[in-house]
């Protein structure tokens, strides 16, 4: 009869103040064998955790014994931490320069980098399912190197008996002399099977393609032409369609044009001109049987290429077999058409992205120092707000929001690095790239591109913005000993100024006590301005002296902190002292000591700190010489 | 603060009415079960127990630990007078609107 253990397990989801009773009635229930099967068990057992969950989500947590604090919620503060670091920006203009520059110069290669990779390897062909396309190359046995073409009967017989394959085409390079127009032109022609444009699957942008019926009507005079040549030639022309041009002098008359992004054959010569083919005396045994002929195939849907490879190998061998004369040693290999480059390249783009990567992490590296030396400089202001009551939270999040500021900056400006980097990329490549790669005549900054530098800015900036951050906040939080307040030492004992005194350090201590400065708090028995110890328990009390001289930093500082009764010590106007008490007591430890006993114009912020909270009460009407009198947050720590 | 019950709310507070002075989690899902024909899981009994405890209108006291619950103690929860009187009023409401349409003066 003992419970299920893994069930009980569960249990331990449920929210602690329920799991008593609830884990008993189901202990209680299964005991006495109320459940019946396990499966019933599990269902109560899962649905009670939903309950508690989904009942805490729309009415939050039970009790709260302390109020929200009002005007602190995460927008708020999020906004007030940008604003402030857009502003710390501003105010840096060497540091920021020196950070964006470098942080630039790292995203903009990745960018233009990726750009080219993404262009040249990774973006898809302008076909339909351009996956299924694919060359049939034909390869040399004996030699096993390629040999790209086979040969046109090879094609015939391949187009006949292939099952895997939905539709095979080939093509072959004419050199061709336009002519009829103004002046002659010299175009990169091919002569594509009827089959060619249904099997890639893309419409003409004006007019139509050529298909197996104009070959079935004997239609060999029509001719496609591309974008670039319509518009180059032709002025882009609308009435082309229709119109005769002469090809080495046979006439054709022009049925479509091709959409601008379109690219055939790949990886040759792009085309600017498709006739068609008619293979009808390459059948074996004829005059044109052993010509060659690039062969491109589309594998059916659901069929793998390794079985398409299976395939065309016993076709190959077969025709080896039959046709020894022209077909001895003569294999064909199936590739992807988008991937033939990726073959010859190997890892090439991996290893450029690797090596750019490599550039970005030395500049991240770089603006780590940066934000690190900036971090020791800007000590003095963090202490004064973790002192005022930032918590360890907000105090990382400010330097980790400066950062993704800094990181999107230098993502914006390697933007412009990545464009100046493409255009000369683009100028120096060579023309015969240009003419035969795919997709590269889009080489630029796309949408890829900004989804690219948008992720590596933000991952950036966290590498480089979170160990600051993850510094700074270790030493103000928890080498509270360390904190110091105040430019210079105190001239005056800090009895006459009406406040305790914060910073007298270990070495000041002939017992060499490592305690922290709040334990060496040295008291005036009394004095003119009433702030008089609250007990002799001193040991659990801070106060400091807080002297504001530049009152708008501070006061920002201050509102930054987003406590109400703070920000109003800031707006006395420039060169205002303003004195804030720091004080604290140990938790638990003092509600004896609560107002009364400080006297009629004592400190009256000091209170009982609540289970450790670090809820700020800044009591600024009450209290003496009109500063605000704080109570500070400490860590407890031994 | 919400001044009208929810029918899950009324359900139970039915339920530690119909049990008399004072009922725990088992014996209200029995109730529930076996009059309302309804299997309810103990997790949305309690956390709908905890929210009309925070209203004023149960209270809930810890029983002691036995054996046959692992050593878990109960949870017995009561009716109080606000419970009982926004409950009646509750079902005043319903009944009012299930009456036939009488045309008011």
């Amino acid at each position: 009869v003992t419970p299920p253990r893994l069930a009980w397990l569960a249990l331990h989801l449920l929210p602690r103040a329920l799991r008593e009773p609830i884990a008993g009635d189901l202990e209680e229930e299964w005991r006495a064998g109320a459940h019946r099967s396990r499966w019933r068990l599990w269902n109560l057992v899962l649905r009670s955790i939903a309950a508690c969950w989904l009942d805490r989500l729309r009415h939050g947590a039970g009790r709260r014994d302390t109020p929200r604090p009002k005007g602190d919620s995460a927008m708020q503060s999020l906004r007030q931490d940008l604003h402030y670091g857009w502003r710390l920006m501003w105010r840096n203009p060497g540091f920021t320069f020196a950070t964006v520059a470098t942080l630039a110069l790292g995203i903009g290669a990745n960018t233009a980098i990726f750009s080219v990779v993404n262009v040249l390897s990774w973006k898809a062909l302008p076909y339909h399912e351009p996956d299924r396309v694919a060359f049939v190359l034909g390869w040399d046995l004996e030699e096993n190197e390629m040999r790209f073409n086979l040969r046109q009967a090879d094609y015939l017989d391949l187009q006949r008996s292939a099952t895997t394959l939905a539709a095979v085409s080939a093509y072959s390079y004419v050199s061709a002399n336009l002519t009829g127009g103004d002046m002659p032109d010299r175009v990169q022609a091919y002569r594509v099977t009827p089959s060619t444009f249904p099997l890639l699957g893309v419409p003409a942008a004006l007019g139509r393609v050529f298909d197996h019926a104009d070959a079935a009507a004997g239609r060999g005079d029509v001719a496609v032409m591309s974008h670039g040549l319509w518009q180059r030639r032709f002025g882009g022309d609308a009435a082309i369609i229709g119109r005769r041009i002469d090809v080495n002098g046979q006439p054709h008359e022009v049925i479509g044009v091709m959409p601008p992004r379109f690219d055939y054959p790949v990886f040759n010569f792009k085309g600017d001109l498709w006739l068609p083919w008619d293979l009808r005396d390459a059948e074996r045994g004829q005059p044109g049987a052993r010509g060659g002929a690039t062969v491109v195939g589309r594998l059916r849907p659901g069929v793998s290429y390794a079985a398409a490879q299976a395939e065309v190998d016993v076709l190959m061998r077969g025709f080896a077999d039959r046709y020894p004369d022209s077909n001895r040693g003569l294999g064909a290999r199936i590739v992807e058409m988008g991937r033939l480059d990726d073959e010859q390249a190997g890892a090439a783009p991996w290893i450029l992205l690797a090596a750019v990567g490599a550039v970005l992490l030395l500049a991240c590296a770089n603006v780590g120092n940066l934000l690190l030396a900036r971090g020791i400089v800007r000590h003095r202001e963090l202490a004064l707000r973790a002192a005022i009551g930032a918590s360890r939270l907000r105090i990382g999040r400010q330097l980790i929001v400066e950062g993704v500021l800094l990181g999107l900056a230098g993502g914006l400006s390697g933007l412009l690095v990545a464009v100046l980097a493409l255009a000369g990329l683009r100028a120096s490549l060579p023309e015969v790239l240009l003419a035969t790669m795919p997709n590269i005549n889009e080489l630029g900054i796309d949408g890829a591109a900004l989804g690219f530098t948008l992720a590596v800015s933000l991952l950036a900036s966290l590498a480089f913005g979170a160990l600051p951050a993850w510094r700074a906040s270790r030493e103000l939080f928890e080498g509270a000993q360390r904190i110091r307040l105040g430019r210079r030492q105190p001239r005056h004992p800090p009895a006459a100024r009406g406040a305790g005194r914060l910073g007298s350090s270990a070495r000041d201590d002939p017992a060499g006590d490592r305690r922290p400065a709040r334990a060496k708090l040295r008291w005036p028995a009394t004095d003119q301005s009433g702030l008089r110890p609250l007990a002799r328990d001193d040991d659990n009390l801070v106060a400091a002296g807080v002297q504001v001289r530049r009152c708008r930093v501070t006061a920002a500082l201050l509102r930054g902190s987003g406590r109400a009764g703070v920000g109003a010590a800031g707006r006395d106007g420039h060169g205002a002292r303003q004195r804030a008490a720091l004080q604290h007591l140990r938790p638990q430890r003092a509600p004896d000591h609560r107002r009364g006993a400080a006297g009629p114009a004592g400190p009256r912020a000091v209170g009982r700190a609540a289970r450790g909270h670090r809820a700020l009460s800044g009591d600024a009407a009450d209290s003496p010489g009109g500063g605000p009198l704080l109570r500070a947050p400490r860590r407890r720590r031994r | 603060m919400r001044t009208f019950l929810g029918e899950f709310e009324q359900i139970l507070l039915l339920a530690l009415q119909a049990a008399g002075t004072e009922a725990y989690g088992v014996e209200i899902r029995r109730l529930i079960e076996d009059r309302a024909g309804r299997t309810v899981s103990p997790g949305a009994i309690y956390t709908a127990l905890d929210r009309l405890e925070r209203r004023g209108l149960v209270s809930s006291r810890l029983g002691e630990p036995t054996a046959q619950r692992g050593g878990k103690r109960k949870r017995y929860y009561r009716l109080e007078a606000a419970g009982e009187a926004l409950l009646r009023e509750s079902q005043r409401a319903l009944a009012r609107l299930a009456m036939p349409q009488v045309d008011v003066p």
